[in-house]
């Protein structure tokens, strides 16, 4: 990246933000003004892939938890309780299971290759 | 397209981006609905839900269905012909000598006073479920004033009581109670 963030807080809400936790000033050099660089190709989606992930799985997985019984005769209940009576339990359950599913093997499994050759082969 | 544009004119870049902030913000709230809803009382608290109906609009003769668990339930308000009629008929008669009342104890026969609340038997509250094969019963209809359902035929007679037909059983009451005088409160 070359010089500075290029961010400047605007409103009064982004400065009083920015002085104490500069999280917009992060987002924005990371996602918005971060130059492309030359040799990018498809799998540097998957970082922002695994992350999109990390959010659904933490979220469902709270909201989840607060219709699960974690003993040991009335797990299966539960779930079932999840599956049919929930408002749309099956929904989040499958959100859930899947979401595994895709954090793993559409974001761990590409990323992991790609970012150990990064680093094996090292910055210019 | 024009190679200079007007600032007050929308450009073709502003219309793309709202339609695509009120997709997105569509698209936002469905994604959000789902986790707000499952904090709604779910399918079992509902299952198992009381009901209160506003039974002072009904005129005697007429009747009104309330849904109560999924379930139809009649409330017909007995002109004083219907409750002599139901009251005239002796046990020996009929198909069904339970009440098939939830608010009585097993046992209890099919009188019309087990059937209705004392002092207000005009008020027959009824699930309105035929007890043959389930399809809704009809009202004013049948040959003994009563229901009458259409898929087999059972007559049932205005306290709901089977008196002709495949029906096996009275028509069910379920729990209920006058938490005044206009208002009943089901289950």
């Amino acid at each position: 990246m070359s010089g500075h963030s290029t961010y400047e807080p605007r409103t009064g809400a982004e400065k009083w933000l920015e002085r104490r936790l500069p999280i917009i000033r992060l987002l924005h050099d990371t996602a918005v003004s971060y130059p492309t660089p030359r040799n990018l190709n498809y799998f540097w989606t998957f970082g922002a892939i695994l992350t999109f992930m990390l959010v659904v799985q933490i979220v469902t997985g709270v909201v989840l938890v607060m219709h699960y019984t974690a003993h040991v005769d009335l797990a299966f209940s539960s779930v079932e309780g999840i599956m049919r009576d929930v408002n749309y339990g099956w929904l989040l359950r499958y959100l859930h299971a899947n979401g595994a599913s895709m954090f793993f093997r559409r974001g761990v499994h590409p990323h992991l290759p790609r970012s150990l050759l990064r680093v094996l082969q090292g910055t210019p | 397209m024009a190679a200079t544009h007007d600032t007050a004119e929308p450009t073709r870049r502003d219309i793309l981006f709202l339609a695509t902030g009120a997709v997105g913000a569509v698209g936002v709230a469905a994604a959000i609905w789902p986790f707000i809803d499952q904090m709604n009382p779910d399918a079992s608290t509902l299952a198992l839900a009381s009901i209160e109906v506003d039974v002072s609009a009904i005129e005697p003769g007429q009747s009104m269905t309330a849904k109560w668990r999924g379930k139809p339930v009649t409330i017909r308000n007995r002109t004083e012909q219907e409750i002599e009629a139901a009251k005239a008929v002796p046990l020996s008669d009929l198909i069904d000598t339970a009440s098939r009342n939830a608010n009585l104890p097993d046992g209890s026969e099919a009188t019309d006073a087990n059937r209705a609340v004392d002092g207000k038997e005009n008020l027959i509250v009824m699930v309105s479920v035929c007890t043959h094969l389930g399809c809704i019963p009809l009202g004013q209809q049948g040959d003994f004033g009563g229901w009458f359902c259409p898929c087999h035929g059972s007559h049932y007679d205005t306290a709901g009581r089977i008196r002709k037909g495949p029906a096996p059983e009275n028509l069910h009451i379920p729990v209920y109670s006058f938490v005044s005088d206009t208002r009943i409160k089901i289950g």
